[in-house]
């Protein structure tokens, strides 16, 4: 049902073209502490990690890790119990624009029409109407949703209001960009052509990007560097240093099947033979 | 209604617009809903009609089983016979004369046109004191518990007393409020301007406890203000539970004015119904009982369709 547009540039045109949008993320010794039903649960351990401005890391989990504790804490939304966040030098106190977050659950704005969800964020920052329509018909073109500008948020599926929800982020020109799950609810095809999406806007605005994955595979394909979490913890940080655009092939070269073998260790999968 | 949804959620299936495909599809999408509900629409209303002629049926045949009279001529259960004609003129005792019409009092006749007149001026009564109770309550309660619920010490503090404010029985205090604001006007409209803002108060301050998180936390990241967010994310997400309780809030209105009414008002359709009651005019109570029946079906009415304009992003709308 889907095809793979080509009238997007490609990675290989735009990498490495124009200044690095994206800021540095630095996370010190972060805590989080949850009570819960009287308990104390440790979400998130000790964690420390510096993100390079324009990098695009993947978070890989296993359910429940405190992937979306780490997003949340990112973005401003949740603080941490212990530890600090910093974006550019500045420590992280609530949300702001710098920082972008597409959420795990369905954040759309049902009462607003596709295109006044996507301009937003850029209405509350006073950009001007002419201005903000262009740059919201430019994302909706990017994710494939110009005709359905005008609609409800009701009239479309779980994937199209995902493409959505990345236009409205990209639109908003943040610095930081969460992503938490975002293709979790979207076939395998529609998934593919996204990731080719998320990767041409990362390289064209080089912007910062943390993507949370449950998919080895996913992470493999997008990410500068992939971080791998197990109960709260940091338990891998590795480059992935493979070319770009990485093609479906690229994933079974012996470097990545390595990547893959070792993260999985870490998961907790017992890897029978290896690379 | 269950068979047309299912056939919708299918259409939707069908033409879920593949990402490159062109813009005809998404307006496809829209278009067929178009014609079956209103067929089924109308199917709904002659059931209706049909419920109301059974129902009328009923009363007649009430009427003929049971013939008792509370007084020579005036029967417990007058048939249509009585109530569309002797009733309506006899009604015309109301009618406090003008447009060329004299009042009973000074000598008229007892005419329809007079019962007619005295129905019309007496409803108008009652309606403004509705209109005029409706909004100062809808508007005083939804301020309130818009800035109650602004902040997490107002939610806190509050949460007992709407509670108890919810249970209390409110029309059994309308005498105390005809002590204070007089019988007249402004002692109907304060009473019921406080029902309806109780109802106001409560229902505001749970649907804003209601609204999804996931919303403001997105306007928040896009760089929303607390107000802009309040205007943008809240106030829509409250719409839909708003309606049942603008809905619930007029059958209040109607219960407090009629109520409100029985005690020493000069006016009104509850007026009249006291007046009939001390002269046993049974098929008088029963004819008013009718035109508030139609007058507060007619509100209903007017009030859901006005405010379905509001939600017709919500998935599912109630057609
Ligand atoms: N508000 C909360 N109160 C109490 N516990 C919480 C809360 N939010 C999350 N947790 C707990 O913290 C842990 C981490 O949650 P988190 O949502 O970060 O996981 P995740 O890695 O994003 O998982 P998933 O892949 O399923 O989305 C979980 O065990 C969860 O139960
Ligand atoms: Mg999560």
């Amino acid at each position: 049902m889907t095809a793979v547009t080509e009238n997007h540039k490609t990675t290989e045109q735009v990498e490495n073209s124009g200044p690095v949008h994206g800021a540095e993320l630095v996370a010190t010794n972060v805590n989080k502490v949850y009570s819960r039903a009287g308990q104390k649960f440790h979400a998130v351990e000790d964690v420390s990690v510096t993100i390079k401005p324009g990098e695009f890391v993947c978070i890989v989990g296993p359910s429940g890790c405190g992937k979306s504790t780490m997003m949340n804490m990112a973005t401003g939304l949740l603080e941490p119990t212990d530890g600090e966040l910093a974006l550019d030098g500045e420590p992280i106190r609530g949300p702001s624009p710098d920082r972008g977050l597409v959420f795990q659950k369905d954040s759309v704005f049902p009462w607003m029409k596709v295109i006044d969800n996507v301009t937003y964020g850029l209405k509350c920052r006073g950009v001007p109407k002419e201005e903000r329509m262009s740059i919201a018909r430019k994302f909706l073109a990017e994710v494939n949703l110009t005709h359905v500008e005008k609609s409800w948020p009701k009239e479309l599926s779980g994937g199209m209001l995902k493409r959505v929800a990345i236009a409205t982020a990209f639109s908003n020109a943040p610095k930081l960009l969460l992503m938490d799950e975002p293709f979790a609810s979207v076939d395998y095809v529609t998934r593919l052509q996204l990731q080719k999406t998320v990767l041409d806007l990362w390289a064209e605005h080089r912007l910062t990007v943390m993507f949370v994955t449950h998919d080895v595979d996913e992470a493999l394909t997008l990410a500068d560097r992939i971080i791998v979490m197990t109960n709260g913890r940091v338990v891998d940080d590795r480059r992935v240093a493979a070319e770009r655009p990485r093609r479906l092939e690229a994933l079974s070269t012996p470097t990545m099947l390595e990547h893959k073998a070792s993260m999985l260790q870490h998961l907790g999968l017992p890897t029978e033979g290896g690379a | 209604m269950t068979a047309p949804v299912a056939e919708r959620a299918k259409e939707k299936l069908s033409s879920d617009p593949a990402p490159v495909a062109g813009a005809s599809k998404a307006e496809k999408l829209v278009k067929p809903k178009a014609n079956r509900p209103k067929l089924n629409s109308r199917l709904y209303t002659l059931g209706s009609v049909l419920v109301v002629v059974v129902l009328a049926g009923l009363w007649q045949l009430v009427g003929i089983i049971d013939t008792r009279e509370v007084r020579p001529g005036q029967p417990f259960f007058p048939g249509w016979q009585i109530v569309l004609t002797d009733t309506v003129t006899g009604l015309a005792d109301y009618w406090r004369g003008g447009l060329g019409v004299e009042s009973v009092s000074a000598g008229g006749e007892r005419t329809y046109i007079g019962g007619l007149l005295a129905i019309v001026s007496h409803g108008w009564d009652t309606m403004m004191r509705i209109i005029a109770g409706l909004l100062i309550g809808a508007v005083i309660g939804s301020l309130v518990a818009l800035v109650v619920s602004g902040s997490v010490w107002g939610r806190r503090l509050f949460a007992m007393p709407t509670a108890f404010l919810r249970t209390f029985p409110l029309l059994g205090l309308i005498p105390m409020f005809q002590l204070w604001f007089g019988t007249a006007f402004a002692g109907a409209v304060t009473f019921i301007a406080v029902a309806v803002g109780v109802i106001f108060f409560t229902g505001v301050v749970n649907a804003v406890a209601n609204v999804d998180a996931i919303y403001v936390q997105n306007a928040k990241t896009l760089g929303a203000r607390p107000i802009r967010t309040y205007v943008t994310v809240v106030l829509p997400s409250i719409l839909p539970e708003m309606r049942s309780t603008i809905q619930l809030s007029l059958a209040m209105a109607w219960t407090a004015a009629i109520a409100s009414e029985f005690v020493g008002a000069q006016s009104g359709l509850g007026y009249i119904v006291t007046h009939a009651r001390y002269f046993g005019f049974v098929d008088r109570m029963f004819l008013i009982g009718i035109v508030v029946v139609i007058m507060a079906s007619l509100t209903y009415y007017l009030v859901s369709r006005v405010t379905k304009r509001l939600v017709v992003w919500m998935p599912d709308a109630q057609g």
